[in-house]
């Protein structure tokens, strides 16, 4: 005799147990510290903190501890955390153009005030695999630090190359805020819920959250056709910025910390309109930590998602806005893809007993048909 | 077991009662009063991000959240059933953050939070049923964008969704949806009634319980007041009907009750049984003995 | 404010006694007519009854301006609600999310309220009107979601301002589903007329 399913609860404790076994793995081989993930998975920690949308290098190395490496769940970890976290207000707008940077690069011109800075790049290494790395030796650490350039002397802060241009108008004003502005009027994506159409401060905030993989795959689109917007990457600069604050109990700013971030500035062609003469437009990223594939994607479909304002066609997917940022949170994503692993035996019952009686009723219409 | 041992402490380290703060109850709150008010209607909410992933009841456990009172008692089902995984886990989730009661005697609840399903068991004026819904837009497959459909609510231009009916009955012969099958609300707004089988449909019809329904990840809360017109929506000569089981439930006999068919072995041989986990076992211990019950049953 | 010197009592318990007074407001507005008393209200300020400061209490903050009428900001009644709420006041009635009123002064403004858009009927305001009396068996009928068959009422106002709420209300009806939502609080009672409920004298 059939029993009904029982004991659902002890099967819930179980697999909890067994996910912590399988995390820890091989217990002969030592456990990784919190620590340990912070300073030598940094590009992990940099997004885990972009996507959570909350600057805390530790949380978010702890979380990709707990969520095993998986990058998607360590966000999901920290979202939910922040959302408990008391808020004291908006800080000032953070001022990039005060940014020494440790990276610093700009595809528009050969040469640039400040210079061009590789920094701690990716670019140009070739892609084989090292396997001295394997050999987990500290000598060979300590030849890496000792053979390490020596972070550049201090100088006043190189400028935007953009801001250079729009000064002589060959591309459009940054809408960014004026120093000193406060953002109150910023909206809060976490606070409010997304109503359309959005400006482009809620679309920036989308974004940022975004999942890197769904906007490079919609940046990438941009550039082959979907949406094409000729960008150049004007400036990628990565480094420390100042954090301030203004208490209400104070009434003026107080700086209360550094965050690193990478910004990238791509600038795009403009043909002009009836309207408005021909003139360099322009598309922003902006990301915690140094996630540069990240703020690029950004910056081409924040440049995408503006097509109206110019008066351009915008059919492509990376255009429309709706579809961008109803998509981008791979939070809210994952959760409702991973749903379907959960029961939906009633619903698939009620199509069984549909189809059933529509084969039966199509079974008779071909016998009647026969007779 | 370490993992229990740290969310049974969770109010200790200093989340509030049910979990959210209470700036979050009062946003909730609100949208839950002008929810009620304009019947059927999704009114936006600032969906929180849960402990929880989206899609598995974030909308229906932050109404619940924000409604819970430590008078409460608690029932949390899942595809008809208390023992379901999920059902479990939220459940679980408000005994840690609420210390809240919690029962699967549906008579016995004042909140019953659910996904899939409406409990056989006629509910009451007392109780409040709680909806995890998915996709609260009726016509979203009809048409995906946010900005076309409001407008559609807004002129209660629902030609869309009668387009989509009148093709299913001109190709199939019949209206070819069998859950969140759409219901129109106060003879205003089209209404997703969450994936509920069409089989649930006629309990939400003057129901004198309140139906609150929460899409997190959506962001959208919408209700439905006691008494109060819900209609499937159909076609004059094409009527709305339920879905029919030959057979009754195996283990209690119930003939009018939703079926889970359940396959019992490699063969595909299978039975069918109660959907609606407690209602079953009431029945079945009714006639074990205690047949005062099983007569207040059939009454309805 | 330095404090809670001079500050009236709120809720004794803001999370156990916000919720049950939500879960009043939610039973009333459910169940328009039908009067509920709340059982933790808080004391009253002013000219607010504690039903009318419990609504405000439970569903108030930052986010949603204020309209209180003239004769209801006296005795510092809006510093305790910038205090214990942190809402925002306004001097303009159509923009307020929550207006408090008084049925004997208060339904030529109670006129003004905003009713939303037909996109987005959930802006309209939830006013809150403050009558002498209620009882469940007035001069008032009430059919509309929430109510099996229909509900008697009665406020205690003269048949003058009745006859003027009827016809403010009975426009706010035809709106639907534009419009404001109303609730009506009488010392520790609290009834709704939500913007489904039809109102019609006997």
């Amino acid at each position: 005799m059939y029993v009904a399913v029982k004991g659902g609860e002890a099967a819930i404790s179980a697999a909890h147990d067994l996910l912590a076994r399988d995390r820890r793995g091989d217990t002969s081989v030592a456990e990784l510290s919190v620590a340990q993930i912070r300073e030598q998975l940094k590009l992990a920690v940099d997004r885990v903190m972009t996507e959570g949308s909350l600057y805390d290098r530790d949380l978010a190395a702890l979380a990709i501890k707990q969520a095993r490496g998986d990058l998607i769940e360590a966000i999901f970890l920290v979202r939910a955390y922040r959302t408990t976290l008391p808020r004291f207000g908006p800080s000032l707008p953070v001022d990039t153009g005060q940014i020494q940077p440790d990276r610093r690069i700009s595809a528009i011109f050969k040469d640039i005030p400040g210079g061009q800075l590789l920094g701690p790049t990716f670019d140009y290494t070739h892609r084989l695999i090292d396997f001295t790395l394997a050999a987990e030796s500290e000598d060979q650490e300590e030849t890496v630090l000792a053979d390490s350039p020596d972070a550049p002397a201090a100088e006043d802060p190189p400028p935007h190359i953009l801001g250079i241009l729009s000064g002589e108008g060959l591309v459009e004003k940054s809408e960014v805020p004026a120093k000193g502005d406060t953002m109150e009027a910023a909206p809060d994506l976490t606070r409010d819920p997304l109503n359309f159409p959005a400006n482009r401060p809620l679309r920036l905030q989308n974004l940022a959250r975004g999942d890197e993989g769904f906007l490079l795959a919609m940046g990438y689109s941009t550039q082959r056709g979907y949406g094409r917007n000729h960008p150049f990457a004007g400036e990628i600069r990565l480094g420390k910025v100042a954090v301030s604050f203004v208490p209400e109990e104070l009434g003026f700013p107080v700086e209360i910390g550094e965050v690193e971030v990478t910004e990238c500035d791509m600038v795009n062609q403009f043909k002009g309109s009836a309207t408005q003469p021909p003139q360099f437009t322009r598309g922003y990223g902006l990301t915690f930590g140094h996630c540069e594939r990240k703020a690029m994607s950004m910056a081409l479909v924040d440049r995408a998602l503006r097509a109206e304002t110019y008066g351009e066609a915008s059919d492509a997917p990376a255009q429309d806005e709706e579809f961008v940022l109803s998509h981008s949170d791979n939070v809210q994503a994952t959760g409702f893809v991973e749903h379907l692993k959960l029961p939906h035996y009633v619903d698939f019952q009620s199509e069984l007993e549909m189809v059933r009686r529509m084969r039966l009723k199509a079974q008779e219409n071909t016998a009647e048909a026969a007779e | 077991m370490t993992m229990a041992a740290s969310q049974e402490t969770l109010v200790d380290e200093g989340y509030n009662f049910a979990y959210l703060d209470e700036q979050t109850k009062r946003m909730i709150r609100r949208a839950l009063l002008k929810a009620i008010a304009i019947p059927g209607y999704q009114v936006p909410f600032a969906s929180r991000e849960m402990p929880m992933p989206y899609g598995w009841g974030t909308g229906g456990v932050q109404v619940t959240a924000a409604i819970l009172s430590p008078d409460d008692r608690l029932k949390v089902i899942d595809q008809g059933s208390d023992d379901t995984t999920n059902a479990v886990s939220i459940r679980k989730f408000f005994q840690k953050t609420a210390d809240v009661a919690t029962t699967e005697r549906t008579e016995d609840a004042t909140i019953i939070q659910t996904r899939h399903r409406i409990p056989e068991t006629p509910l009451s004026e007392d109780q409040i049923l709680v909806y995890q819904v998915p996709i609260p837009e009726p016509l979203r497959f009809l048409e995906p964008r946010e900005t076309e459909t409001r407008q559609m609510h807004a002129m209660s231009d629902y030609g869309v969704m009668h387009v989509k009916l009148y093709e299913d009955i001109a190709r199939h012969g019949r209206i070819v949806t069998s859950y969140d099958y759409p219901v129109l609300v106060n003879g205003r707004y089209v209404t997703a009634p969450s994936p509920t089988p069409k089989f649930d449909n006629p309990k939400m019809d003057s129901c004198p319980a309140l139906q609150l329904f929460g899409a997190g990840r959506e962001k959208r809360i919408y209700a439905i007041p006691p008494h109060t017109t819900v209609k499937s929506l159909d076609f004059e000569d094409h009527p709305f009907e339920v879905q029919r089981w030959d057979q009754a439930c195996a283990l209690c006999g119930a003939e009018h009750a939703f079926l889970d068919e359940v396959l019992v072995n490699d063969q595909g041989e299978r039975m069918f049984v109660c959907s609606d986990s407690d209602f079953c076992a009431q029945r079945r211990a009714a006639q074990n003995g205690d047949t005062s019950e099983l007569e207040a049953r059939d009454d309805r | 404010m330095n404090g809670t010197g001079g500050i009236v009592r709120a809720f004794d318990d803001p999370v156990v006694d916000g919720t049950l007074a939500f879960r009043g407001l939610m039973q009333a507005q459910a169940n328009p007519g039908r009067i509920v008393t709340l059982s933790r209200p808080p004391g009253g300020i002013g000219g607010l009854c504690p039903a009318a400061f419990a609504v405000l209490l439970t569903l108030c903050d930052s986010g949603t301006p204020l309209y209180l009428e003239p004769s209801l900001t006296s005795d510092g009644a809006a510093d305790h609600l910038r205090f214990h709420a942190g809402c925002p006041l306004t001097e303009d009635p159509s923009k307020g999310h929550f207006v408090v009123l008084n049925a004997e002064t208060g339904l030529a403004i109670l006129a003004r309220v905003t009713r939303g858009t037909a996109d987005y009927p959930d802006r309209g305001a939830t006013a809150i009107l403050q009558v002498p009396a209620m009882s469940p068996q007035g001069p008032l009928t009430l059919t509309g979601p929430g109510i099996e068959t229909s509900r008697r009422l009665g406020l205690g106002i003269d048949a003058q301002a009745t006859a003027a709420l009827l016809e403010i209300l009975g426009e706010n009806h035809a709106l639907f589903p534009m419009g404001f939502d109303l609730f009506l609080a009488c010392g520790r009672d609290i009834a709704a007329l939500p913007r489904t409920t039809k109102v019609e004298l006997n």
